[in-house]
């Protein structure tokens, strides 16, 4: 540590102490902001977004599985098939993926380089904005389906979140949407590990049924949406100027050697 | 006298100039088309590698699994459709390599060479690039389809002997109705709702039909976005998509002004 002179001691003290306690705050800030999906309230400037898309397209989606069809059966196996990872890798996954924010680690591996607001400002804004901007309230208001884990009275891999979403609906699943159009979107910037990306984003998706906030077909629909809405996304001026923006920042980091082209 | 042979000479070698054009384009015009099929389409700039679907898609669902059972269901609810007008239509949409007159009415605009032909060009191009990201699993998964599992008709009988050894995972027509309903709503947003029910209909054409099952229907819509998506990075596409959508522009403006002056 620094060592203070005796004269301007208590001067000298402050100085440390605060530069303490804004190192602090920053690494906190740092954490906090790899979750793109929403503004966090940590993001000191604001990232200015496109529009959404309206829901017109939206209006494609076949309604929910009947209670008495074979596709609710074949829901309530996939969530069974779900219940049977519990302890597993593949059910601590889910429950990652299960949080409100986006975490970017996995994703990050898959696209082949770290996605941080430092690293690749670009990038992250465009995810930060896709995701802020892709809703799915309005497809879900109009079906008031009740969640797998609501439905049996039964808990998640993640029962902090149980609460906050019993009373929301099902159909489709949020996740599931943010997960595949986030994908979509990655692998229009690198295309060379666009199988890996979107598997991650099909798997993100799969994480909700395994974790018992959604039924498969919730999650089906939420990957119909996801294409639509990166459809609607592609014809608004906005939305393209960022995608080039962040296809530049890409192609300078390959240039520099900073992305894993290998899996 | 030598004048006149010359010109005598020149009139011979303009006939034989002629008789090789017609033999070179005779040439030609043997290879293209085979006992009247039309000429093989071919995508954008093949520099842009195809998504590799076997890696991206979940494999089919297994004989005894309850996703085969709503499979059987949905072929089921088919049948009971095949007398209706939506039978009908998903006769009408057997013919993969006619996506631009599949289109026409959803989009608002009649699709041909003659009328649209930048529109046209994105669509035959398109078509081949999305249908690329379901090929790969295609070939891994050798599922049977519904009318050679229940050996009964399908809704198109000419279909059945090109697509016996054709594998049933996932859907190409589903790729390819999703994935195109998804780039014509970039290129005309306004009536993208039409657009879009039009291609996810169209891949549930094919399990009315008997060729698919649902979850190959499912699979195809995942290569279909995932196609489109790669499309994006081909500098071809997004050039011709840019003279589509210019070509779009010109003729909604030029259908205006009628309107206006009714």
């Amino acid at each position: 540590m620094f060592k203070c002179e005796k004269g301007r001691k208590a001067i000298c003290m402050m100085i440390t102490a605060l530069a303490a306690v804004f190192l602090c705050t920053a690494a906190v800030a740092r954490d906090v902001k790899v979750m793109p999906g929403h503004t966090a309230k940590a993001d000191s400037k604001e990232i200015s977004c496109f529009a959404e898309p309206d829901s017109d397209g939206y209006a494609v989606l076949p309604p929910p599985p009947a209670f008495d069809s074979v596709s609710f059966m074949h829901d309530k196996a996939m969530y069974e098939e779900g219940l049977s990872l519990k302890g597993t890798e593949r059910e601590r996954q889910a429950a990652l993926d299960a949080g409100r924010y986006y975490k970017l680690g996995s994703l990050s591996k898959a696209f082949g380089t770290d996605i941080t607001p430092e690293k690749t400002p670009e990038i992250y804004a465009l995810l930060h904005c896709v995701g802020k901007k892709i809703s799915d309230h309005r497809v879900k208001n109009l079906y008031k389906r009740a969640r797998p884990y609501v439905f049996y009275n039964a808990h998640t891999c993640l029962p902090d979140a149980e609460n906050k979403l019993r009373n929301t609906s099902s159909y489709p699943s949020g996740h599931s949407m943010r997960g595949w159009s986030m994908s979509l979107i990655l692998s229009e910037i690198n295309p060379a590990r666009k199988e890996a990306i979107l598997r991650h984003g099909y798997e993100y998706g799969q994480s909700r049924v395994i974790c018992g906030y959604h039924w498969q077909s919730d999650v089906d629909a939420g990957r119909l949406m996801a294409a639509i809405a990166v459809s609607a996304f592609h014809a608004d001026p906005g939305f393209m100027k960022r995608l080039r923006k962040a296809k530049d920042e890409f192609a300078e980091l390959v240039k520099n050697g900073k992305v894993r082209q290998q899996p | 006298m030598k004048r006149f042979e010359w010109k005598k000479n020149s009139f011979r070698m303009a006939l034989s100039a002629l008789a090789l054009c017609v033999m070179f384009g005779a040439a030609v015009n043997a290879r293209m088309p085979e006992n009247g099929v039309k000429d093989k389409p071919r995508g954008f700039s093949p520099a842009i590698k195809a998504v590799d679907g076997h890696a991206v898609l979940p494999p089919p669902p297994a004989f005894d699994s309850v996703y085969f059972m709503y499979d059987k269901a949905m072929y089921e609810v088919g049948l009971s459709m095949r007398n209706t007008e939506r039978g009908r239509q998903a006769e009408a949409d057997v013919d993969e390599f006619d996506m631009q007159r599949h289109f026409s009415e959803a989009f608002g605009m009649d699709i041909t060479p003659e009328k649209t032909p930048e529109l046209f060009k994105l669509i035959e191009r398109s078509n081949e690039d999305i249908y690329s990201a379901a090929r790969t699993a295609k070939e891994a998964y050798k599922r049977t389809r519904p009318y050679l599992l229940y050996n009964a008709p399908t809704c198109y009988r000419p279909d059945e002997e090109r697509l016996r050894y054709n594998s049933s995972y996932p859907s190409g027509h589903s790729a390819r109705g999703w994935g195109l309903a998804l780039v014509l709503s970039e290129v005309n947003p306004a009536r993208k709702e039409a657009i879009l029910r039009r291609g996810y209909e169209y891949g549930q054409s094919r399990v009315i039909c008997g060729y698919h099952w649902q979850s190959d229907v499912d699979a195809g819509r995942l290569a279909g976005a995932a196609g489109a998506a790669n499309l994006h990075n081909n500098p071809e596409f997004m050039r011709q998509l840019q003279k589509a959508k210019d070509e779009f522009a010109r003729l909604s403006r030029k259908a205006n002004k009628g309107k206006f002056h009714k």
